[in-house]
């Protein structure tokens, strides 16, 4: 990871409610004798939106994951709104991942798939079900409630990765990938 | 990206590909093939008749009047009673030691994917008599004269085609981001397994069913060798006393094998089309035609 990080300020109400100070201290990692990340320290207060860029393979996934918490740094600390979160497993770390790749389940209607990480937190059906209807509708796919992921278009799957997520701070894994919603 | 219902199926080695080419994904020469459909009806021709020579020989010897003397032998309703059994038994061992096996192997060890394929692969090398003679020595006490004894072998022996119908299922999706997705979402491993991985490997679960099911059924030498009379070797012990009532009774497995084939698959296809899903086949599973990158 180099230094051409782009840093910006929050450009919509979108993030607002999701606000979470995070603090990355010297991150390095290496796979195998390829050097991923070497000394990465970055903060980013809460509400603040920041997009990293740079070329293919230099290491701005390796970043998100290990926010999100699916790699481990070899070296380095996360901390999240104080905490530090090191070792605390993605499913505990409320953090958003919107995946590079159609990742919604394509067993689940789009309903269930916004309504899927409320489940997982412990939310009651029928508010769940209405708070997952109120996702879709922001992104206007109230009407495709119903329809399994296969019958959206891409541009719609995309929209409904972010929606799952509700008001957690998000991180978005983008390559070349146009924008939407 | 590809919306289009009904994926193409894709099917494992040496079988002809039916159906239409993937959406979305282009495949080799996925605009030639429809030129080699006169080729196709010759292979299906030929095969059909390799196959239905010998059954329609069989019905020939039987003769209808065998069918409805079958189901009145002695030894047909305990013999058969037991080859179900031991089929519900085999099966659930088999589901549930092989699905958690290959999940973790495609998530946590996929250097060992080739490994494994090995390993599975060895009860077909293996000769049967080997097998079972060898583990009658070894078999621990409170198994023997059980009929869960045989349903261990018979677990062993459908390691082969549990495995690799399961292999195809986790490779059909993306195994790894769906589960990172779920986690990320606050998914610990028993909701996303329950919820995730097993829902969309379905039809991989099927498939292994059918064949398990299919391999109990029709198994003869462990079950002999182990003293137990299953379906098959009633059969085959009958036939010493009627030569047509035992060619009846295999015709009759034979379709009840079929049949149960058959809602299997159109169970499992059903579900799929609703939701997108791939084909059940035996040895694998259409990729879903979620289309992945750009």
């Amino acid at each position: 990871m180099t230094t051409n990080t782009a840093t910006g300020a929050v450009p919509a109400a979108d993030q607002a409610s999701g606000g979470a100070s995070v603090s990355l201290q010297n991150l390095s990692r290496f796979f195998g004798t390829i050097r991923a990340l070497d000394g990465l320290s970055l903060e980013i207060a809460p509400g603040e939106f920041v997009a990293l860029l740079g070329p293919s393979g230099c290491g701005k996934t390796t970043v998100l994951r290990i926010l999100a918490g699916f790699e481990t740094a070899d070296s380095g600390s996360v901390t999240v709104n104080g905490r530090d979160v090191s070792h605390v497993p993605p499913a505990r770390r409320d953090m958003g991942m919107v995946f590079q790749s159609y990742s919604l389940f394509p067993n689940m209607s789009a309903l269930d798939n916004v309504a899927f990480g409320l489940r997982m937190r412990k939310k009651a059906g029928p508010q769940r079900r209405s708070q997952a209807a109120e996702l879709l509708g922001l992104v206007g796919l109230a009407d495709q409630a119903r329809q399994y992921p296969h019958q959206l278009s891409g541009g719609q799957q995309q929209r409904e990765r972010h929606r799952r997520h509700g008001h957690l701070p998000r991180l978005t894994d983008q390559d070349q990938r146009p924008a939407v919603g | 990206m590809a919306a289009v219902a009904g994926a193409g199926s894709q099917l494992g080695d040496g079988q002809v590909a039916g159906g239409q080419p993937r959406g979305g994904l282009p495949r080799g020469r996925a605009g030639t093939r429809d030129g080699f459909t006169p080729w196709r009806w010759l292979i299906l021709i030929v095969a059909g008749v390799y196959f239905l020579i010998p059954l329609y020989a069989a019905v020939r010897f039987a003769g209808w009047g065998s069918f409805g003397s079958v189901v009145h032998q002695s030894g047909f309703t305990s013999s058969l009673g037991l080859s179900v059994r031991l089929a519900a038994i085999t099966t659930v061992i088999t589901l549930v030691l092989m699905v958690p096996t290959a999940v973790y192997v495609h998530l946590r060890l996929p250097r060992l994917r080739r490994l494994m394929e090995g390993i599975t692969i060895l009860p077909i090398v293996i000769p049967p008599v080997v097998l079972i003679v060898g583990l009658l020595q070894v078999a621990p006490g409170f198994l023997k004269g059980t009929p869960y004894l045989l349903a261990l072998i018979y677990v062993v022996l459908a390691m082969p085609f549990a495995y690799r119908s399961l292999d195809a299922g986790l490779r059909a999706f993306d195994l790894k981001t769906l589960v990172e997705a779920s986690n990320s979402l606050g998914g610990g491993w028993g909701s996303t397994l329950w919820r995730i991985v097993l829902p969309n490997l379905r039809t991989a679960m099927l498939s292994a069913t059918v064949l398990t099911v299919a391999l109990v059924l029709g198994e003869y030498t462990m079950a002999s060798l182990d003293l137990y009379q299953t379906f098959p070797v009633w059969i085959v012990v009958f036939d010493q006393t009627s030569g047509p009532i035992s060619v009846a009774a295999s015709l009759l497995a034979l379709f009840v094998t079929w049949l149960f084939l058959l809602v299997i698959t159109v169970l499992g296809t059903r579900q799929a089309r609703r939701t997108g899903g791939g084909e059940v086949n035996l040895f694998a599973v259409a990729r879903r035609n979620s289309g992945r990158t750009s």
